[in-house]
């Protein structure tokens, strides 16, 4: 891609079950708003973060430090939110189910 | 008569006849398609997604209005699922590079992911399973056309006993005909269970294979409370749960009616009953039920669920729901109290338990030890005080020493809030946990300095008798009605009396109605329980003088067995409202 962007960051699971449903959920729906390519890698494994099944086959525990890699014209804007969901651990107001 | 026990994830006894419905065994008819025909099977594909897609969204509506947005969540991820580009990728290249039919395209697909996720050997994965299952049930239904009309068709009430049940057909299960449910698969965090406990119908999980033996249409109880599906009942047991029926839809219906009725004894005392929550959406539950406030609002979700430290927002928005739903009601917020059995992961390195956890770092010394997470509280609990009637207290106060530093952190946060400008309450009441015996033995020098005194119970029984309840060999040793607990409870409100401090008792006592008599009668007017306890309570103290309670009282403490106290007390409790003892079913 010519003159796009391409960022790498490492980020830690911090909910106590890993990367389950819920925060999978947050994950794809927040992907899915860039155009850019993300990715998140772990143990050898790469899971596109568009795909659901892609992360939770990624089986990533609590604790685990992933490589984010975004490429694309939103690169930037791709990796701040889905740093942002890392870092708020994936909290939803009140208490969620999955 | 057969009886299977599994796991109970929503409460409630029903009886019916069962209707059985086996594993769904789709019969996939082909394996392979002409080559000529990829393009026509490809689209059939994707019409049956997007039928999928249209049902999944359809049960996501149904459950977010009628069961609230967070159980309408596990839709989503389903949707997401469904639309899911490596699905649709390795589907389609499996259609168009190998000439293989949708339905085997789509099971090998979605088998293939399911049985990775369950050799992954993490039991929160390997239920997630169940839900890629279903996604698999729905496409083939959509692609062969099939349905299970079992459950569209219900004319009579049934009891349905299935392997499994998907979220999806939990979801839409038609309440005025399905009395309860009970599979063979499950655990407690499944879907199935979430929703089962949400559409409120007894429901018992993970049974394990017990469908062999059953054809349909036997009476079947499903003991929802005890996780124990009966099936063909002797004539005796179903007397027996009919009787009981009878029993609590009767109890029930005047327990409705206490709502509106004050807590009020025969000769005009009101007593105060306030309702325990953890989550801020229990507050509805405790005012649909008539309480006085929130006597104990736990805040440890927030910091066992989010899996980070809360910020002081997080802290601020869940405290303005619960004081805000609350109008002018009072609302005590507790500090944290985590350690001993509650440690969050985000604290798990920090807080090494050490080999006595319920004698080591928890609660309020948690707190001290870690003041900049402990103000972050403050503040919120400071800042939302301006929105209600708040008070605050601290758990597990041991030392005079401990109670004078928190108050003095608060006090810090406060000037702070001062300095910024923030609006707060400076006259919020400050109170203690009495959880602690050497709490008790210092109760009056305490008095003099606390607003109020809270007496949690289940620490106070677990210190003062040096037993854990949750070790099956010491158990026994664990009794409300022990003596020297009665004493102590004696001994604080005496102090609380002489400096004119208010007391309210918490915990698991203040919930059991046998031991309301004597704590009215030794004197306390206020009590926190949990939400569902509240009706009883109220019918306990409306049927009772303060003059019979102060007799109750001292008879029960001229015993000197716990086990003489306790079924002294429920012999008077069976005295004044017989329902509420065979209710209890002793």
């Amino acid at each position: 891609m010519e003159g796009a962007d391409v960022i790498q960051r490492q980020l830690r699971v911090m909910p106590e079950h890993g990367l389950h449903l819920s925060p999978i959920s947050q994950l794809v729906r927040k992907a899915m708003t860039f155009t850019s390519s993300v990715s998140l890698s772990f143990d050898g494994r790469r899971a596109d973060v568009k795909s659901a099944f892609d992360l939770m086959l990624l089986a990533a525990p609590c604790g685990a430090i992933l490589t984010l890699e975004c490429s694309g014209p939103d690169a930037i804007a791709a990796a701040d939110a889905i740093g942002e969901l890392f870092e708020a651990g994936f909290a939803i107001p009140g208490h969620s189910v999955g | 008569m057969k009886v299977h026990t599994g796991i109970a994830v929503s409460p409630g006894v029903v009886t019916g006849p069962a209707l059985v419905l086996g594993s769904e065994n789709f019969r996939i008819p082909r394996k392979f398609v002409t080559r000529d025909a990829v393009d026509a099977e490809l689209q059939r594909f994707h019409a049956a997604r997007d039928a999928v897609c249209h049902d999944i969204k359809g049960n996501e509506q149904l459950v977010s209005s009628q069961l609230g947005a967070q159980y309408g969540a596990i839709f989503t991820a389903h949707l997401q699922m469904a639309q899911d580009p490596r699905l649709i990728r390795e589907v389609e290249s499996l259609i168009r590079d190998q000439s293989r039919s949708p339905e085997f395209a789509v099971s090998r697909v979605l088998r293939g992911y399911a049985e990775q996720l369950q050799k992954m050997g993490d039991r929160y994965l390997s239920e997630r399973a169940l839900d890629i299952f279903d996604l698999e049930k729905r496409l083939l239904r959509q692609l062969l056309g099939e349905s299970r009309e079992e459950l569209k068709n219900l004319t009579e009430p049934v009891i349905i006993l299935a392997s499994d049940l998907t979220p999806g057909e939990t979801s839409t299960l038609n309440t005025k005909f399905v009395l309860g449910f009970a599979t063979e698969v499950g655990g407690h965090t499944s879907h199935t269970a979430i929703l089962a406990g949400a559409l409120e119908i007894p429901a018992i999980v993970g049974l394990g294979r017990f469908l062999a033996g059953v054809s349909g249409g036997e009476t079947v109880i499903l003991d929802g409370d005890h996780g124990q599906v009966i099936i063909d009942p002797s004539d005796e047991r179903l007397r027996q749960v009919e009787a009981s029926q009878v029993r609590s839809r009767r109890v029930g219906e005047r327990l409705g009616r206490m709502v509106e009725l004050p807590a009020e004894t025969l000769d005009g005392q009101r007593v105060t009953i306030f309702g325990n929550i953890e989550f801020p959406e229990e507050v509805r539950q405790c005012i649909k039920r008539g309480a006085d406030g929130i006597g104990l609002y736990r805040t440890e979700f927030l910091f066992l669920s989010g899996n980070r430290e809360p910020s002081e927002s997080d802290h601020f928005e869940a405290y303005c729901r619960v004081v805000e739903a609350c109008g002018d009601l009072p609302v005590v917020i507790r500090t944290l109290d985590i350690g001993a059995d509650k440690v969050p992961q985000l604290m798990a390195e920090e807080l090494s338990v050490g080999p006595n956890p319920m004698l080591g770092l928890r609660s309020i010394r948690l707190s001290l030890m870690n003041t900049q997470m402990f103000k972050r509280q403050l503040r919120a609990i400071l800042r939302a005080s301006v929105h209600g009637h708040v008070k605050v207290m601290f758990p597990l106060v041991s030392t005079l020493l401990e109670f004078r530093q928190a108050k003095m952190i608060l006090m810090d946060v406060m000037e702070d809030l001062e300095d910024e400008g923030i609006p707060f309450r400076r006259n919020l009441q400050v109170g203690m946990m009495v959880e602690v015996p050497s709490a008790v033995i210092l109760a009056e020098e305490f008095a003099r300095e606390v607003d109020f005194f809270s007496i949690g119970t289940n620490d106070l029984i677990q210190y003062t008798l040096a037993c854990d309840r949750s070790n099956p060999t010491v158990a026994n040793l664990y009794r409300s009605g022990d003596p020297s607990i009665l004493r102590l409870i004696q001994m604080v409100l005496r102090a609380a009396e002489k400096y004119g401090k208010p007391v309210t008792v918490c915990g698991q006592m203040s919930s059991d109605p046998r031991f309301i008599p004597l704590l009215l009668g030794m004197g306390l007017r206020s009590l926190s329980a949990t939400p569902q306890a509240i009706p009883r309570l109220k019918e306990v103290v409306r049927n009772l003088s303060i003059s019979e309670a102060v007799r109750i009282s001292q008879h029960a403490c001229s015993l000197d067995l716990a086990r003489d106290v306790e079924h002294y007390l429920m012999g008077e409790l069976s005295r004044l409202c017989p329902d509420l003892v065979d209710e209890a079913g002793t």
